[in-house]
């Protein structure tokens, strides 16, 4: 990932949302010149109405978080800039719901700062923020799927790509691997977070009327 | 005491007062028919089942435990074994053999149940196997003197049924106090998690990230606490019923704490499959990936160690782990393929294979099959 704090003209406008002000205080001192908080929130709620009212470059939220968690934030938000999600653990029920709801990606609050500075930049420049345990869990997901539908929603090269991302290669790396340019893995790691939020959908869609509600 | 025991417990109060309106009944009505030959001594049994239940009404709301003390096991024993006895003796001779109402029949079973509660199967079966000679003496001090083979069988029987009673009962309740011992220990754990995972842990992560530059010491200690703690809270520990994400995550973190991890991010991402592969083959590709994470701390000089297993359809585990430090030139190795012997001979040995892709500048990444 290129830092490109240093040579950024602006800063990059960041809401911070988390409980924990700890957590707050401690990210809003080390993302450096590079970013200007220009808002904070300690529930979801309040982090939709300070995103609304900011129209930030990015936010940074919390998975847990009282009343809806980044999960709200992110079906609120999630048109108006890129929303990544901070959480301790990438084991987290939820996570992959807020990603499929359409959240840029996640990081783990253990992350050393530097590539945490490096993911949110390139997270406000509107890359996907897909780090390989992300890809595992995506991976995982999508073999759920199949299991219960019967139909792989992947292609293969899909498949292969996100293989490869969740082993650590870099789109460079996979576009040699693959004999494919950089951006056209690139390209398909996009449509498979696509197929994943769709599937979500369907998913919800299926239990809607599964339970009688619309 | 566990809470199916005090669900047990109430239950038993409650036949211990049906037992006594029942021993009422009885008397009673053959107090009418003059079938009792001694009623004062029948009186004195429901006095005793009275104290017995008033009691044990009064301790299953003021101290449960107290029901669990050998006084007052014994005192059910003595009530179970005397109102057996007495059973043969108050009516007329040979009534134990009758078709009759007894006395207390009901009594003997609540007492095998309470002792089995309290002191499992063993203690509650041999009280069990007193009730039929009880029946017996109660009998014999009837002066009843017509035995016969029937006779006997109906002592046997009711010695092996109290018995049986008091076995079942009690192997069944001690099955119940380790599997609620369980779920408590579980729920606890779960609380404590969740509390946890709210401060100690977000803190710790905050330390971890704030420090990693500027003081690499702390930076690993708090790395260190972090990781014991998610050991701890999510049971991360080498059990024989491990998953494989479970084994392959302690043995990362086994690596990552015998060699300075401070700085090195490393992300392990396991795709539980439901295809089992056997333990063994799933410890040796555990041990392998530790030992690759280990070498890449060792030997890299990498920031970012990423660790992937995933089981194919034909059962094969696949681990790669990939780091992006200075890498080598697997050509100008002597043994021809840079791969760590340990590695080689673990995932040879259940017959899986590996190798080593590098070169200068561009990162390592070890491939591990388990077939």
């Amino acid at each position: 990932m290129v830092d490109m704090t240093s040579d950024q003209l602006s800063p990059i406008r960041t809401v911070l949302a988390d409980d924990h002000e700890l957590m707050r205080s401690g990210l809003r001192g080390e993302l450096g010149p590079g970013f200007e908080v220009v808002g904070e929130a300690d529930d979801a709620e309040g982090a939709i109405d300070v995103i609304r009212a900011r129209r930030p470059d990015l936010v940074v939220s919390d998975l847990h978080m009282p009343r809806g968690g980044g999960l709200a934030v992110v079906e609120a938000c999630a048109t108006i800039c890129p929303i990544v999600i901070l959480t301790v653990s990438e084991a987290e029920a939820d996570l992959l719901d807020a990603v499929a709801a359409g959240a840029a990606g996640y990081l783990v609050k253990a992350s050393p700062i530097s590539e945490i500075r490096g993911s949110l930049v390139a997270a406000a420049a509107g890359e996907p923020v897909f780090s390989p345990s992300l890809a595992a869990l995506v991976l995982g997901e999508f073999r759920r799927l199949a299991r219960a539908a019967d139909t792989n929603p992947l292609t293969d090269r899909e498949r292969q790509v996100l293989q490869l991302v969740a082993r650590g290669h870099t789109y460079k790396e996979i576009g040699v691997e693959l004999d494919i340019s950089p951006k056209t893995a690139e390209n398909h790691v996009r449509n498979i977070l696509g197929k994943l939020h769709l599937s979500r959908r369907a998913d919800l869609v299926r239990y809607a009327v599964e339970h009688g509600l619309d | 005491m566990f809470p199916t025991a005090l669900t047990a417990e109430r239950a038993l109060v409650v036949a211990r007062w049906l037992t006594l309106v029942w021993m009422v009944g009885v008397v009673v009505v053959s107090s009418e028919r003059n079938a009792i030959e001694h009623p004062l001594a029948a009186w004195l049994c429901i006095v005793a089942v009275a104290a017995a239940s008033a009691w044990s009404t009064y301790a299953v709301r003021a101290h449960p435990e107290s029901l669990l003390r050998t006084e007052f096991l014994i005192v059910e024993a003595a009530l179970a074994i005397g109102l057996s006895i007495v059973d043969g003796w108050v009516f007329e001779a040979g009534h134990v053999f009758e078709v009759s109402q007894s006395l207390a029949t009901q009594y003997p079973l609540i007492a095998v149940v309470s002792i089995g509660l309290a002191r499992g199967p063993i203690v509650a079966g041999a009280i069990g196997l007193l009730i039929g000679p009880a029946e017996w003496l109660g009998a014999v001090l009837n002066e009843f003197d017509d035995w016969s083979t029937r006779h006997v069988i109906s002592i046997v029987a009711t010695s092996l049924f109290y018995c049986a009673a008091g076995v079942v009962f009690g192997w069944q309740a001690g099955l119940l106090r380790r599997a609620e011992a369980d779920i408590a220990d579980r729920r606890a754990r779960d609380d404590v998690a969740r509390v946890l995972h709210d401060t100690v842990l977000q803190t710790l992560a905050l330390v971890e990230r704030r420090t990693s530059e500027s003081d690499p010491d702390l930076a690993r200690s708090a790395r260190e606490a972090d990781r014991e703690l998610r050991r701890f809270l999510f049971g991360i520990a080498g059990r024989s019923d491990d998953t494989l994400e479970q084994r392959v995550r302690a043995a990362v973190d086994r690596a990552a704490q015998h060699h300075d991890a401070a700085g090195v991010a490393i992300s392990v991402g396991v795709l539980d499959n439901d295809r089992h592969a056997p333990p063994d083959v799933q410890e040796a590709i555990a041990a392998a990936v530790g030992e690759a994470v280990a070498n890449a701390l060792e030997h890299a000089r990498s920031n970012h160690i990423v660790v992937f297993v995933d089981v194919d359809d034909d059962g094969t585990v696949f681990a790669s782990v990939r780091d992006d430090g200075q890498g080598f030139d697997v050509d100008a190795i002597r043994d021809g393929h840079g791969l760590d012997q340990s590695i080689v001979a673990r995932v040879r040995d259940v017959g899986g294979r590996s190798e080593v892709v590098s070169s200068p500048g561009s990162g390592t990444e070890v491939r591990l099959w388990s077939t």
